[in-house]
């Protein structure tokens, strides 16, 4: 258990990373598949 | 053939092929800096056209505005005695005003129904609203520059690198608001010796920017209170609560991938923007939560608006000697302001006020805090537990205050009634 969590300390970039893209590519395909995005891009301020 | 060259900046495949080109075509101008900065502009001004709503006629404006602040700093930074200081300082004020009333034209209905002939006859449809994008942020910008050259702060301005501080592509929608100072050393490098750099930290941040927009976003909004699905009548008090909490995780995801994509595209080009979030539902008070969110707004604020302010009311007795009220007035109206730039509508001014009240209370209490002299209360100020709960209010109190961000008045007391019931 300590060598696992010892190399996840080492790698911790690594799988964020992966997890993320991973993620990402998930997202951006129902995205694409429905058409685009319905959620509303927030503009942090008028302009 | 001009519809193609219409694309929305992070959130479509041909932003990222045009910002691809646009490292390309920079980078290889990396050897002669002069040229790598028109490559620079030349790119900057392509890509600000092809933003839906912003055509050749707002490229022209800016590059009126960049002109006119342009030329207003240049003769602020000639050598000392070439212009009376009376005339600097008038020529200051002018470009300042003349700055903060593009913004205000383009911002606000209000000012630009003074000068509508149809203004009389009622018609004042949102359709007929002339807008800008990005004028919140490079007329900021351009009063940084007119400021610090009339301090002679800036010494030296080149209307390329004026110009592409001002345009720079990756920032000049929602920022960060970069520092001339800060941006301009970075064209006579033009990324040189940092490509591999660049790229891998440039690509990881441009990773996190997508999770947040692309997967965290689209997690949480489902249950935002803005959202049209959900509407507000129909929501019980805890509903309503969970709208409020959700439309804050929706806030600080949006913006700082937006944050993380623009520093993330503008280091894949060799710059480097500053930071514009830091953890800011960690920070144990309103004051640190404003330190760390949206950074480049409040340094901005607070170099500009606060101190500024500061150092007026220090000339008045009743101000020099009541500093925490001195203080208090002057954070109070930096968050105004704050809470001006962001909209025009009343509930913006709210919470704005909202927030320098809450930044004001922690002021007092903080000078309070130093008087008490129990060293069990000294102990638990210093404990972890103290941090905690710190964080925890803290994040409930912005979170709050979303409500009057959000949601027009009429909404407000539609939440009140339900939440108080």
């Amino acid at each position: 258990m300590n060598r696992l969590a010892a190399h996840v300390v080492t790698n911790w970039k690594i799988i964020t990373m992966t997890f993320e893209i991973f993620w990402i590519v998930v997202f951006a395909l129902q995205a694409a598949g429905a058409g685009g995005s319905e959620v509303a891009q927030f503009v942090y301020v008028n302009f | 053939m001009l519809d193609l060259w219409r694309f929305e900046f992070y959130n479509s495949a041909a932003f990222w092929v045009a910002l691809a080109g646009a490292v390309l075509v920079v980078r290889a101008g990396h050897k002669n800096p002069r040229r790598g900065a028109w490559a620079l502009l030349a790119c900057s001004s392509a890509l600000l056209v092809a933003i839906p709503r912003f055509g050749i006629r707002d490229l022209a404006l800016v590059y009126g505005v960049a002109a006119l602040s342009l030329a207003v700093s240049r003769v602020l930074t000639r050598r000392e005695g070439a212009v009376p200081e009376q005339a600097r300082r008038v020529l200051a004020l002018l470009g300042v005003a003349a700055m903060l009333g593009t913004l205000a034209v383009f911002k606000y209905h209000w000012v630009q129904g003074i000068f509508r002939p149809d203004r009389r006859s009622g018609v004042d449809a949102p359709a007929d609203f002339v807008f800008l994008i990005g004028v919140s942020y490079f007329s900021f910008k351009a009063i940084h520059v007119v400021v610090e050259s009339y301090k002679r702060v800036i010494v030296d301005l080149d209307p390329l690198a004026y110009f592409n501080y001002l345009l720079f592509f990756p920032s000049f929608i929602s920022g960060p608001i970069a520092r001339y100072s800060q941006f301009v050393p970075q064209l006579q490098t033009n990324g040189r010796g940092t490509l591999g750099p660049d790229l891998k930290d440039g690509a990881e941040r441009i990773v996190h920017g997508l999770f947040k927009k692309l997967v965290l976003v689209q997690l949480v909004y489902p249950y935002v209170i803005t959202n049209p699905a959900r509407p507000l009548a129909a929501q019980s008090a805890e509903g309503i609560l969970l709208g409020l909490y959700a439309f804050g995780a929706y806030t600080y995801f949006d913006f700082s991938g937006y944050s993380d994509l623009a520093i993330g595209a503008a280091r894949l080009l060799g710059f480097a923007l500053p930071e514009n979030f830091n953890r800011p539902f960690l920070q144990k008070n309103i004051r640190e939560f404003w330190t760390n969110w949206h950074m480049s707004l409040t340094s901005w604020l607070v170099d500009y608006v606060y101190w500024p302010l500061a150092r007026w009311l220090r000339n008045f007795e009743y101000f020099r000697v009541r500093p925490v009220t001195l203080s208090v007035a002057c954070m109070t109206t930096t968050f105004l302001a704050c809470g001006a730039w962001h909209g025009e509508s009343w509930n913006f001014l709210a919470w704005g006020a909202y927030h320098g009240i809450g930044i004001s209370a922690v002021i007092v209490y903080q000078r309070q805090k130093r008087k008490l002299r129990s060293r069990t209360v000294q102990k638990y100020f210093a404990s972890r537990a103290s941090r905690v709960l710190g964080s925890v209010a803290t994040a409930h109190y912005f979170t709050f205050g979303i409500a009057l961000f959000a949601l027009d008045w009429d909404k407000l007391r539609l939440v009140a009634a339900t939440v108080f019931r």
